[in-house]
């Protein structure tokens, strides 16, 4: 299921302010600083920067009051805040519920109206790191940071939690919420009631074996080997069946001295064996292990 | 009986590979010919042969909200063409819009 709401700075040109019009996601935009960046983004081209100095700016989106709200965005520290203030908070009104906070030392904590409740190490300058933030009026908030290899992964780098300011919440305020000077991108913003918010950035490795195999029949003729060249399955089977011509499922029970079998089925029977694969069968009938089905078709004896 | 190939035939294996297959693909179901495809393809870059594997370039793929990916593919153009190979991987859920990393590798045994 679709999360309840996606920020997304897209689509607007290297240092556009960031309005209600920009973003309509947000229901209103406060103070001066927010701009659409294409200096750096996790999706996209385009992030949220803000850049303050000695002001605040914030973007708020509302909801039906409730008792709890998951987030999760992305956080590029450029310059620390001179003095401490508030990244996201989950407010009734202007009461705040609970809030994520970044310090002038680079911490984060957590606040439970005006206590803090919770504080994690330091987060690098110069590179993102992930939030993902569950404040529950059940009791908790609980934020998970992942940073470096951690990134993109569902192992945090930190966890930290503490009380939630008992009572519902009808908004969601992010930005930097005090007269400071600081500066940051935010990216990949988004929100729901319920939903646990993944990384934006899920990584595979994709491995593509290949098994080419280069097979080829030796006979012994006059006193000297000659390479035959490498023969398909209709050969081989014609070869041991004594037959010529036969399509690989008639040479097969042919060769097996049954009627109507499946290619498969055949050489179950001509091998005394049931069910087993190709190779398998293949591999029973010549005395090898672990040949692919043609080397091992080309290595039995007639 | 199967002969031992030696890594520059290897090598050379997989160039072909590289060659005809730089194309990526995310799907909700199982492909065929490119079916139940997701997003738009992305291509990758691939290195240099050595010891008969080629490992290519990190493939980004836009993946949109609400979108469930289970199977990935290798494709030889970035609409149509042939399908090389998938995978059936792990099903991802993306709630909220966003990225599939592909990072492929091609390996002759």
């Amino acid at each position: 299921m679709a999360v309840e709401k996606e920020f997304s700075f897209e689509g607007q040109a290297d240092g556009t302010t960031v309005t209600t019009t920009t973003v309509p996601a947000f229901d209103a935009v406060t103070g001066t600083g927010g701009t659409h960046s294409s200096t750096r983004a996790i999706l996209g081209t385009r992030s949220l920067r803000v850049n303050t100095a000695a002001a605040s700016w914030t973007a708020r989106y509302d909801v039906t009051a409730r008792a709890r709200t998951r987030m999760r965005y992305y956080i590029w520290v450029v310059t620390r805040p001179a003095a401490v203030t508030i990244l996201s908070s989950v407010q009734l009104s202007t009461t705040v519920r609970a809030a994520v906070r970044l310090d002038t030392d680079g911490t984060i904590n957590l606040r439970n109206s005006t206590t803090t409740v919770a504080t994690s190490t330091a987060l690098a300058n110069g590179a993102w790191h992930r939030l993902d933030w569950d404040a529950d009026n059940a009791g908790t908030q609980t934020l998970k940071i992942f940073s470096g290899a951690n990134l993109h992964t569902d192992t945090p780098s930190q966890t930290i939690s503490g009380a939630y300011n008992s009572g519902t919440h009808d908004r969601i305020v992010i930005g930097s919420s005090v007269n400071t000077t600081t500066e940051f991108f935010m990216d990949a913003i988004v929100t729901d009631p319920t939903q646990a918010l993944s990384s934006a950035i899920w990584e595979i490795s994709l491995s593509i074996p290949l098994t080419m195999a280069l097979t080829q029949t030796t006979s012994m003729i006059g006193g000297d080997f000659v390479a035959e060249p490498d023969k398909g399955m209709a050969y081989h089977l014609n070869r041991l069946a004594g037959t010529t011509g036969l399509a690989p499922v008639g040479a097969a029970n042919a060769w097996a001295g049954t009627t109507n079998k499946a290619l498969i089925g055949a050489l179950n029977a001509k091998a005394g064996t049931t069910g087993l694969a190709l190779d398998g069968v293949l591999n029973e009938l010549a005395g090898t292990t672990g040949l692919a089905t043609l080397a091992a078709l080309a290595a039995i004896e007639e | 009986m199967a002969a031992t190939l030696e890594t520059a035939a290897k090598n050379t294996i997989v160039d072909g590979f590289a060659t005809a297959y730089t194309w990526f693909a995310a799907h909700t179901a199982a492909p065929s010919s490119g079916s139940n495809q997701t997003g738009s393809r992305g291509q990758t870059t691939w290195g240099a042969a050595s010891g008969g594997a080629r490992v290519g370039s990190a493939v980004d793929i836009s993946i949109g909200a609400g979108v469930t990916v289970s199977h990935v593919s290798c494709q030889s153009a970035s609409t149509s063409g042939t399908q090389a190979a998938f995978e059936d991987i792990a099903d991802h859920v993306f709630a909220a819009s966003g990225v599939l990393r592909i990072t492929p590798t091609v390996t002759q045994a």
